[in-house]
């Protein structure tokens, strides 16, 4: 059936095809336009790649692979937080957890009870994440070397040289093994005037300046001690040894009042 | 000079579906000229292919077959497109901008000159009545500003050609009165209208031509001399040129 | 140019406006404030931790906010169909495509200074100097998200779904950061297939890793300045490249 009345003229014979999506916008040259286009394409193409081999020739990333990471029972959690491009913040938690399974409730002394048994796994989990992150090992290696139900100074070697390692311009990690080496031998001398350098260092850790005034008292340099707990207390950042500060000030302007 | 030239236009759409594909016609072998100053007027059922005609006069189809020219150049063509003033048949316009940068956009990008375009904005707005409302949001306006805001970006430009993609559908009574009033306004100052509704009443008032559509092609041309002046001859054409496509049965409630 | 201007203008106003961008806001201000609160399980390290979770947040917003938004970038303007009155005007679609793109980019530019504005505000509260390297590492933020914004565009316009280009993006956003391990892994690989199909995946996506200047600023080993700039050439190929396909995508649909 026919839907609708023929068309009085007769229609011209229809052109050739206009090919479907040519929406050039009326260009008088779409040829000339089209391998515009393509010139435009593979410029950009090769500056890709060519950027790409650049950045690779210039720099390569500082990470350890995967295969190297620490992987316990928050393994997915690290692989997904470094998959996501979070890898700073996935060693950071790591931090956080590590914290956690050392924490007493209050700041650490060396008189600390517990064994700290998995101290040097966690560590290495949060440096084979984040190799530069350096209170991880100061502060992993002082419990290990110095607290006194510890006393495991291997582990805190072992955690020292692959700090070493990464972090080669770092002298603090050599006088850390330096102040090792020497407690095994007893010489709290040298011990002393290796920690002190490290000491200085406006990010060293609370418990390494602890660990410095208490071989101070030892050696019987009361001065030292009573000067560099002061200093913890002046550091907000050591606000978890504030507490322990007053107490020891108290204790050594005490023993100094009775002496003089 | 004809101003819309198309010339055995075909054109098919093709969806594809799970392995099937399926194709409509828009239209087929459609060749139609609008003159210089004319108000063309497009009729057809729903479906028929009056606004796939209209996109191919802008360009935003391409034809499978034949040719589309306006103001003698192959759409789509970016001078042309300035000179074009395009009114959808919805208001098809971001939500999030007011009125007035809805119009001021589309009157940059219509090539409105800097300097000229804050005045040609305002001038718009008032004639469309909605200065006032201007600096309200779209996603706030009723449907009848929706309509009017619509317009104004099709005049803010001062364009030669105006397509206006059933303009009044929808509206009431005393909207349809003032769309008519534009279209016999805009061509007093010698614009060519070419527009599509399926209202046979409306396009006879101020049509110089009618095309009628059906099934994709253009089934009848007609001239003024058949219909001016003989009331319902333009209906009685229209009903024996046109029937419904076989998905669509009649309605059937008669006394 | 001025096509591409209005363009980006009415682009900001509408994400600007959009109510998402204010529950991202305050969204991006419950996370500084929670980074406050957790860091300070971080002992003597709440500093590192804050500025750690500071630049993480803002990332992890921005890369959320930019691949859901240009992924609806250009469907919803296709499903409310008012692409079409853009397109009936003369603008080039490739004018369209970059304005819409960079409005959308500088929209999630400007959340990202105000977080970057406040985080360094709360570092500097919490004892933080401000160093240079920490608007490197916001900037190298950005390219990344530039990036991702140029991928999601792309994938949209190859995808007929919304959720699958989001799905594909994410994909895109992992693998990136995975593309280095996955090259060492290719160099390992016995097998020559495995090396090439490893290869060829490592040169089609990005390279995430370099853009993380937090993760190794702290290194002994530093890039020098020049790799920088290769860093930045590269952003901008690979952005470009993405819009040059999106362009030839979106050239051929019809609206």
């Amino acid at each position: 059936m026919e839907l609708y009345s023929p068309h009085p003229n007769p229609p011209a014979p229809p052109p050739p095809a206009i090919p479907v999506g040519n929406h050039s916008r009326g260009s008088p040259y779409p040829h000339r336009e089209r391998g515009f286009q393509c010139l435009i394409l593979v410029g950009l193409v090769s500056l890709l790649i060519f950027s790409q081999r650049k950045i690779r020739s210039l720099y390569t990333l500082p990470f350890p692979h995967f295969q190297e990471l620490v992987l316990g029972p928050e393994g997915l959690q690290d692989v997904v937080t470094i998959l996501a491009g979070f890898r700073s913040v996935a060693a950071d938690v790591a931090w956080v957890q590590l914290l956690q399974n050392t924490s007493s409730g209050g700041p650490l002394e060396e008189n600390a009870q517990g064994t700290f048994l998995t101290l040097k796994k966690d560590t290495l989990r949060v440096t084979r994440i984040d190799p530069y992150f350096r209170e991880a090992y100061l502060f992993s290696a002082g419990i290990l070397a110095w607290f006194q139900h510890v006393n495991r100074p291997e582990e805190a070697l072992d955690i020292l040289r692959e700090g070493i390692r990464n972090n080669p311009n770092d002298w603090v990690f050599r006088s850390y093994v330096g102040a090792i080496v020497y407690k095994r031998k007893e010489d709290f001398g040298k011990v002393a005037s290796l920690l002190e350098d490290a000491v200085r260092q406006p990010d060293c850790p609370g418990l390494v300046k602890a660990i410095l005034a208490n071989t101070y008292k030892k050696t019987g340099q009361y001065r030292k001690a009573l000067n560099l707990w002061e200093s913890i207390l002046d550091d907000p950042r050591n606000s978890d040894y504030h507490a322990r500060a007053r107490e020891q000030i108290r204790e050594l302007e005490g023993s100094f009042n009775r002496r003089y | 000079m004809n101003t819309i030239t198309l010339q055995g236009v075909t054109k098919r759409y093709r969806r594809a579906h799970l392995g099937r594909v399926r194709e409509t016609l828009g239209v087929s072998s459609l060749s139609l000229e609008v003159k210089a100053g004319e108000v063309f007027g497009l009729l057809g059922l729903n479906g028929s292919g009056k606004t796939t005609t209209i996109k191919l006069i802008l360009g935003l189809h391409a034809p499978n077959a034949g040719t589309v020219e306006v103001l003698g150049k192959p759409m789509p063509d970016l001078d042309v497109l300035g000179k074009i003033g395009y009114l959808p048949e919805g208001a098809y316009i971001n939500r999030y901008l007011s009125g007035r940068e809805a119009v001021a956009l589309f009157a940059t990008l219509s090539g409105v000159p800097p300097a000229r375009r804050g005045r040609a904005v305002d001038e718009v707005l008032e004639k469309v009545g909605m200065a006032r409302a201007a600096s309200r949001r779209i996603s706030e306006y009723s449907k009848g500003m929706l309509q009017r805001i619509s317009l104004a970006q099709a005049l803010v430009h001062d364009p030669e050609i105006l397509i206006l993609d059933e303009p009044i559908t929808g509206l009431d009574p005393l909207a349809m009165r003032e769309v008519r009033a534009l279209i016999l306004w805009l061509k007093g100052r010698g614009k060519t209208v070419f527009f599509s509704s399926h209202d046979i009443s409306e396009v006879e008032k101020v049509s110089d031509r009618i095309g009628i559509l059906a099934g994709g092609r253009l089934a009848r041309l007609v001239e003024p001399s058949e219909w001016r002046g003989r009331e319902g001859r333009l209906e009685e054409i229209f009903a024996s040129t046109v029937t419904r496509s076989e998905d669509i049965g009649p309605i059937r409630f008669q006394p | 140019m001025k096509a591409i201007s209005a363009i980006i203008g009415y682009t900001l106003k509408q994400h600007l406006r959009h109510r998402m961008y204010l529950t991202v806001g305050l969204f991006g201000l419950v996370l500084l404030g929670g980074s406050l609160v957790v860091s300070s399980l971080a002992a003597e390290e709440q500093v590192r931790m804050l500025l750690d979770l500071g630049l993480a947040g803002t990332e992890l917003l921005a890369l959320l906010a930019i691949v859901f938004v240009m992924v609806n970038l250009i469907l919803e303007e296709i499903d409310s169909r008012s692409i079409t009155l853009i397109l009936a005007h003369p603008v080039r679609r490739s004018e369209y495509i970059l304005g819409r793109f960079l409005g959308t980019f500088l929209s999630i530019a400007m959340g990202m200074a105000a977080m970057a504005v406040l985080h360094v505000g709360v570092l500097m509260l919490a004892g933080w100097s401000p160093r240079w390297i920490y608007a490197i590492a916001w900037a190298s933020s950005l390219g990344k998200v530039a990036v991702v914004g140029s991928l999601a565009l792309l994938l949209s316009l190859f995808s007929t779904s919304a959720a699958s280009s989001m799905t594909f993006t994410i994909f895109f956003w992992i693998l990136g950061h995975f593309s280095e391990e996955l090259r060492f892994l290719g160099e390992k690989a016995g097998n020559g297939l495995v090396k090439a199909l490893i290869w060829m995946i490592g040169e089609i996506t990005p390279n995430f890793s370099y853009y993380n200047i937090r993760d190794f600023w702290a290194a002994p080993l530093q890039p020098p300045p020049a790799w920088f700039g290769w860093m930045a050439a590269y952003t901008l190929a690979y952005v470009g490249v993405c819009l040059f396909l999106s362009n030839f995508l979106f050239s051929q649909k019809e609206f």
